[in-house]
């Protein structure tokens, strides 16, 4: 038993050590970015545990990539910040605040960034954080009257479910 | 070449397809289509975040198209 275990432990030690030292480059590449890019603490974890588990091209991290890559330069320093963007309503020309969560994550605003109330919406589909922040904004600032005839309104007493 | 990215559980699904060869284009369209009948909307993303545009119609001009599936209420 003691001897399965300790075969079990060397392999184990040699699997990971390959593992870390093929990906080593690849590591410091995205630390880099993190680094450069002042990324928050909680999305950096999150960055970085989805690349521990599943690899560099975890869901995770496929929809965060899309997302940033469709950003304006302002809400891509935002969200990187703070881990949420603001997008102006393309028909109403209304404040909203989406922030990082699939559910209950934006937040409409007045022009001096008080709260009003609380939007809940998101694709269907079991989709990754990204995208459906993505699929928000594109909603907001393309179609925001039909999105917000399909969203449940919540108080601005509500906190918004921020992952 | 263009592409049509939809959202889907593994991130996203990306499709490139030749504009200048029909067969491809044809097969970008009736991919196109399919996804609007099942509820997906169409945009035509633009560079570095700048203002998208939504499609009614296939464009085969449009460098990114995204496909987002229906919204619902939570």
């Amino acid at each position: 038993m003691a001897g399965l275990a300790t075969r079990f432990a060397g392999r184990f030690r040699q699997f990971f050590g390959s593992y870390r030292s093929q990906h080593a480059s690849r590591r410091a590449e995205d630390e880099s970015w993190l680094n450069d890019h002042h990324v928050s603490w909680s999305l950096r974890q999150r960055f970085r545990f989805g690349r521990l588990l599943f690899g560099r091209s975890s869901a995770f991290n496929r929809g965060i990539m899309l997302l940033l890559e469709n950003l304006s330069p302002r809400q891509r320093d935002e969200f990187l910040r703070y881990g949420y963007f603001h997008v102006v309503g393309g028909s109403t020309q209304r404040l909203y605040r989406i922030c990082t969560g699939r559910q209950v994550n934006v937040l409409q605003l007045t022009e001096k960034r008080r709260r009003v109330c609380i939007w809940c919406f998101y694709p269907a589909g079991n989709l990754v954080e990204g995208d459906v922040m993505l699929a928000q904004k594109l909603a907001l600032e393309l179609f925001e009257e039909q999105a917000l005839s399909v969203a449940n309104r919540l108080s601005s007493y509500c906190e918004p479910l921020r992952v | 070449m263009a592409i049509q990215i939809v959202m889907d559980r593994n991130g996203d699904t990306c499709r490139h397809f030749d504009i200048n060869d029909a067969q491809s284009v044809a097969l970008a369209k009736q991919r196109f289509d399919e996804l609007t009948k099942r509820g997906y909307r169409a945009v035509a993303l633009a560079p570095n975040g700048g203002e998208g545009a939504l499609l009614e119609a296939f464009d085969a001009k449009a460098e990114r198209t995204l496909f987002i599936p229906a919204l619902k209420g939570g």
